[in-house]
């Protein structure tokens, strides 16, 4: 194998999404708020789409 | 429009112009101008994300698609909250921690420089064109409404618009964008109490909901699965997951916005704005459109809403026949008027027996019979009003003309109060600007990086870089201007920008997917994916047009993986590393 591509391996991103500081109170904290940000973004977006399906009923 | 309307008008113009070139704390470094030195507070990021996204053919367009076809439009933003959580999760920390400009350095690193060229000048082709539709479009419309020279109007919005994103570089686009993001929102904010406050004394909101529900315009949800129809639930959260994840995650305007914070969560809570806030936002422009529709039944509404082919239909040969037309609109408005105030006021009322007013309710029968009668009424003024477009498109000779895009503007400049209509020409103004802002930046910053400084001139000082950089942008802003003079008759311009924007956009994500996900996947099998994935996306876009524009974008993906994929496979397996 070409040591090029051997190269662009070792270079596969996800590699470099692995978390960069170390697991410790703070960063646990980080992480909860985080999850707690993308559940209420999506429990929202289906709380929309409810009140619009409702709307359309309600005054159909 | 008013003088104050004028003044206020021009104020803007010259605030934001001002505030922009006032935002030049290192401007003198490459990260400084690029990038803010990647500390921009996450709300000022987010509300920017939100301008960016936001154009005048958004806040124009989107409120004409809700007075002609209602609300189904929202089911273009489904997809967007989990593509900002997949973002969030995935792409942001990617960036972040590779310490890049543009999102296609990354592909070098991963694969190699020619995959970065191409992505990054497919990016380039698709921005550069749609930043010259993000001009046209307010450009003509408010040429029309207003009466400007519409080559004039393209210069008012591209050159204040050039001028201090060239010298401010992304801190001036960012703190623009936060302050036109203000305007934009109290305009909208305003214009939705004067329409509220326009229903008759005799309409309850409820009442006239009712009327807005019998013509469907408030059906939002389409459960169909239809690759024909563009606008259904599946449409949206399929294709248009991927347009989203596609545009936040590897458009060069969209990625430079989250660069800029000062850490990868701040990024990640900038993309979460938009989370949260987009499809509210965007219902509530839409309901204005069908509160608009409805300002229209109790108050004599226009039969074409573009001023100017009204005034060529009247000296036209034809101008008896559109007389004739106007006449018979008028008399069906006022059926439909008064239709809609008996129907409407069956809320009313309920409310009078509830005070213990002796009179009867009305029966379910005698309500279903208003209701009935006020949708007969509403087809034929609709009939007439086509019949009048059809006469249009006969005498101008423009064959693809709606009205859709003027309904808005016209509304603006003959039914607020003086005062208001600067404030909502201005907040027009600023989504446009916002966007082009953004975009020209990116235009630059790719053009620099990707070509300039890494095939042209390696390792130039930030002094000859930032001097390059401000020239690009004034070559992008021109050639935005250019642009925007030949895009002027392209239809619904909401949907040309979407169109152009789902061609590319697959093809880009599937490069990144193929880049971040497959670890098998290698430079070459990574590049001429992506020349198979444009072939697909446009034989499927000539070939197949009936299929909607929302599903290029899968079809983008799906073939650059899957090729770029099946190509890797046919290089040796390399041993593990």
């Amino acid at each position: 194998m070409a040591p090029e591509v051997a190269k662009a391996y070792r270079r596969t991103p996800m590699d470099h999404a692995q978390p960069a500081a170390p697991l410790t109170a703070d960063n646990d904290r980080s992480t909860r708020s985080m999850i707690l940000l993308y559940a209420g973004a999506l429990g929202l977006e289906i709380l929309v789409l409810l009140a619009l399906w409702a709307l359309a009923r309600a005054f159909a | 429009m008013h003088l104050v309307d004028w003044v206020i008008v021009a104020a803007y113009l010259a605030w934001v112009v001002v505030d922009g070139l006032k935002r030049t704390h290192a401007t003198d470094r490459l990260e400084g101008y690029f990038l803010a030195d990647r500390r921009l507070p996450w709300w000022a990021v987010g509300l920017s994300v939100m301008a960016t996204q936001m154009s005048a053919i958004t806040l124009v367009g989107t409120t004409g698609q809700g007075y002609v076809d209602g609300m189904r439009f929202i089911q273009f933003y489904f997809g967007l909250p989990l593509a900002m959580v997949i973002l969030s999760v995935t792409l942001v920390p990617y960036f972040h921690r590779a310490r890049v400009f543009t999102a296609y350095e990354v592909l070098e690193q991963r694969f190699d420089a020619k995959t970065r060229a191409l992505t990054s000048f497919l990016f380039l082709v698709s921005r550069g064109l749609s930043c010259g539709v993000i001009i046209a479009a307010p450009a003509v419309i408010l040429s029309i409404v207003l009466g400007w020279n519409q080559l004039l109007t393209i210069l008012a919005i591209g050159i204040p618009t050039t001028v201090y994103t060239m010298l401010g570089g992304v801190q001036a686009v960012t703190w623009t964008d936060v302050k036109q993001m203000a305007v934009i929102l109290i305009g909208v904010g305003a214009v939705v109490i004067v329409l509220l406050a326009g229903l008759p004394a005799d309409t309850s909101l409820a009442g006239a909901l009712h009327l807005a529900g019998a013509t469907g315009r408030l059906e939002t949800i389409d459960f169909r699965f239809d690759l024909t129809e563009t606008y259904t639930f599946w449409s949206g959260m399929l294709g248009g997951l991927f347009l989203m994840l596609s545009y936040f995650g590897c458009d060069q305007s969209q990625v430079q916005r989250y660069l800029t914070a000062g850490s990868v969560n701040e990024g990640r809570r900038s993309l979460m704005m938009s989370a949260y806030a987009k499809i509210p936002l965007q219902a509530l422009i839409l309901f204005i459109g069908v509160l608009v529709f409805l300002f229209y039944l109790f108050h004599s509404p226009p039969m074409l809403f573009n001023p100017v082919h009204d005034a060529t239909l009247r000296a036209s040969e034809r101008a008896g026949e559109y007389q004739a037309l106007e006449a018979e609109f008028e008399v069906a408005a006022q059926v439909r008027g008064a239709a809609a105030r008996a129907a409407a006021a069956r809320t009313t009322s309920r409310t009078t027996v509830r005070t213990a007013t002796p009179i009867a309710a009305p029966t379910a029968s005698d309500r279903d019979a208003r209701i009935a009668a006020f949708t007969a009424a509403d087809a034929e003024v609709e009939a007439v009003r086509s019949r009048a477009v059809d006469l249009v498109r006969e005498v101008t000779g423009d064959a693809s003309y709606r009205d859709v895009n003027y309904v808005f503007p016209t509304f603006v400049t003959t039914r607020l109060p003086i005062g208001l209509v600067g404030l909502l020409i201005a907040a027009i103004f600023a989504a446009a600007m916002s966007s082009i802002a953004a975009e020209l930046n990116s235009l630059t910053t790719a053009t620099v990086m990707d070509f300039y400084r890494r095939h042209f001139d390696r390792g130039a000082s930030d002094k000859r870089y930032l001097f390059v950089a401000r020239v690009v942008t004034a070559f992008w802003g021109l050639f935005a201007c250019a642009v925007a003079t030949y895009a002027v008759s392209l239809g619904s311009l909401i949907e040309v920008v979407n169109r152009f924007g789902s061609f590319f956009y697959g093809l880009l994500l599937g490069v990144f997917v193929l880049a971040l996900v497959v670890r098998r996947a290698t430079s070459r099998g990574a590049f001429f994916g992506l020349l198979v994935g444009i072939g697909a996306v446009s034989w499927v876009a000539i070939a197949r047009p009936e299929i909607s524009f929302l599903w290029h974008n899968l079809v983008g993906v799906v073939a650059v993986v899957a090729a770029g994929l099946l190509l890797s496979l046919t290089e040796p397996k390399p041993a593990s590393s």
